[in-house]
């Protein structure tokens, strides 16, 4: 009688056939990523070594809210194997990316050691970057949210020339630059988003100095003003890549280029709100969370499956509270069609209807509708896309 | 401009952008040979998987020294050998994009060959493995 088709991941191809879910991390290639397999079983592949000819891995059997709650909890790769019953150690052909032996079952303590990275360091997953697009019925695009915005950038602006001009009087060797109007342009709001595109104009020698003295002056002197200090301090300017570009209710954050002596240095901007505009920004809210709306969220989404757009972009990693899913799921399909490897997993079908794919690196659109009265979600938490 | 895989659709994506930029590169064996600065379509032409995936025709970067060393730590064996390169990009070089945090895809410019690059960049470390013993942040 002949066997069935059933495999056992210790059989013999049991992963040749991987759906891509998520990529994690990566360097050249995907090094941590999640997959089904053929079987439609759920699995974290972390990348161990290779050689000449062959790439080592160990591919653990999971489940995406336990990965999701790993993610959430900041837990390290150790603990992440230890806490699952065993994984599969794979040597893939380094041309073909097929399977070359059939898998291993190893526990935590028969995986080799110099495979397994220091106790602290934890699986993480850095979010891409989207843009959120909110429209309200019957409402100018340019809707409140975005002329506050508007206006903090203008004083941001404001207050950053008078730092300059601070600088200029104090420090000798400011003293014969000019203060440009404009230090850096922010263009204004795109209409109809809340997307802030921050460009740097043409090197401005005196913006790149004073950036490295802005911090000195804060941190050592008594020669600048106190309020221009807390000024300075509420609109800080921090240097380091953020990858949270969260906008809430009392702070803004975000990222662009700036031209630092010939490089373009990527900047991470916090200001907080102050009283006077939280209250404001509030009541915008409350005003405006009773009209119906439709929220876009754009951007590259690096993922091969639908079921990650659903799962994350549903479920706080964007800080979208409570989004209906009502994806255009039409549309997502069309990103799908040119896609000769198009899947059958039952998520996928589960989702759509329509097995598919989503291509690496596709740009899609998708729309979710807000009932009235539901809650303006979006102003709570949003991600802003840097260019 | 001619850039690696934009005979595939929607490739590089359209984020992707012309840059002037210092960003850095882990190289096998702490050497600036030919051969580090390939990406995966190019290493293994005949893979069609590779030829087909955009990213493939992408060559990986990481934007400071703090990400390549988080790199090396979480993949200890993987990248025990490799050491660190500093690349200065100009906008002619290709496209970039900085799709994660920590990472950068940069889609070459078909003229400026491994050869160039590798003559271009700088070794500022030999093996980074070796750097790991104070704390990243």
């Amino acid at each position: 009688m002949p066997t069935n088709s059933i495999k056992f991941p210790t059989d013999q191809g049991f992963f040749e056939n991987r759906t891509v879910i998520e990529i994690i991390t990566e360097y050249d290639f995907p090094l941590v990523y999640t997959f089904y397999s053929e079987n439609s079983d759920y699995f974290l592949a972390y990348f161990c070594d290779s050689s000449e000819s062959r790439t080592t891995w160990l591919f653990t059997p999971t489940d995406p809210s336990r990965i999701r709650r790993l993610f959430r909890n900041s837990v390290s790769i150790r603990d992440f194997f230890k806490m699952h019953n065993g994984s599969y150690l794979c040597e893939l052909d380094v041309q073909t990316g097929k399977i070359i032996e059939k898998a291993t079952h190893v526990t935590f303590d028969l995986i080799p050691e110099e495979y397994l990275p220091a106790d602290d360091v934890v699986l993480d997953r850095q979010v891409p970057e989207v843009s959120v697009n909110v429209q309200k019925k019957g409402l100018n695009p340019h809707t409140a949210s975005e002329r506050l915005i508007s206006e903090l950038v203008k004083d941001l602006r404001m207050s950053l020339r008078n730092v300059m001009l601070e600088i200029r009087d104090r420090i000798p060797d400011f003293s014969n630059t000019n203060v440009p109007e404009s230090l850096f342009s922010f263009p204004a709001i795109t209409p109809g988003s809340l997307e802030l595109i921050l460009r740097p104009t043409s090197s401005n020698p005196l913006f790149e100095r004073s950036i490295e003295e802005i911090s000195k002056v804060i941190a050592g002197t008594d020669t600048l003003d106190n309020d221009l200090k807390i000024s300075i301090k509420r609109q800080l300017l921090k240097f380091s890549p953020d990858s949270k570009r969260l906008y809430n209710y009392n702070s803004i954050k975000f990222t662009g280029l700036l031209p630092t002596g010939g490089d373009q240095k990527l900047v991470s901007m916090e200001f907080s709100l102050d009283k006077d505009h939280t209250k404001l920004f509030k009541q915008e809210v409350e005003a405006m969370g009773q009209r119906e709306t439709t929220i876009t969220v754009s951007g590259t989404v690096e993922a091969y499956h639908p079921e990650y757009i659903v799962l994350n972009l549903s479920e706080n990693d964007y800080g979208i509270d409570k989004l209906k899913c009502n994806f255009d799921l039409d549309k997502l399909i069309r990103n799908l069609e040119n896609d000769p490897v198009a899947q059958k997993s039952p998520q996928a079908q589960h989702l759509s209807n329509k097995p598919g794919k989503l291509i690496l690196h596709e740009t899609v659109d998708v729309v979710a509708d807000f009932a009235p009265n539901s809650r303006f979600a979006s102003l709570r938490s949003i991600a802003l896309k840097h260019h | 401009m001619t850039v690696f895989g934009q005979h595939l659709n929607r490739c590089p994506p359209r984020e992707a952008m012309p840059q002037e930029v210092t960003y850095f590169r882990l190289v096998k064996d702490g050497r600036l040979g030919k051969n580090g600065f390939l990406s995966y379509a190019e290493l293994f032409p005949n893979n069609s998987s590779y030829s087909k995936c955009c990213k493939a025709h992408a060559l990986s970067l990481v934007p400071n020294e703090e990400a390549a060393k988080r790199l090396v730590k979480k993949f200890p064996k993987a990248f025990s050998t490799h050491g660190m390169a500093k690349i200065h990009i100009k906008p002619e070089h290709g496209k970039l994009f900085r799709d994660k945090p920590d990472h950068i895809s940069w889609w070459r410019e078909q003229e400026y060959t491994p050869e160039i690059i590798s003559q271009n960049a700088e070794l500022i470390l030999k093996k980074i493995k070796e750097e790991l013993c104070q704390p990243i942040p």
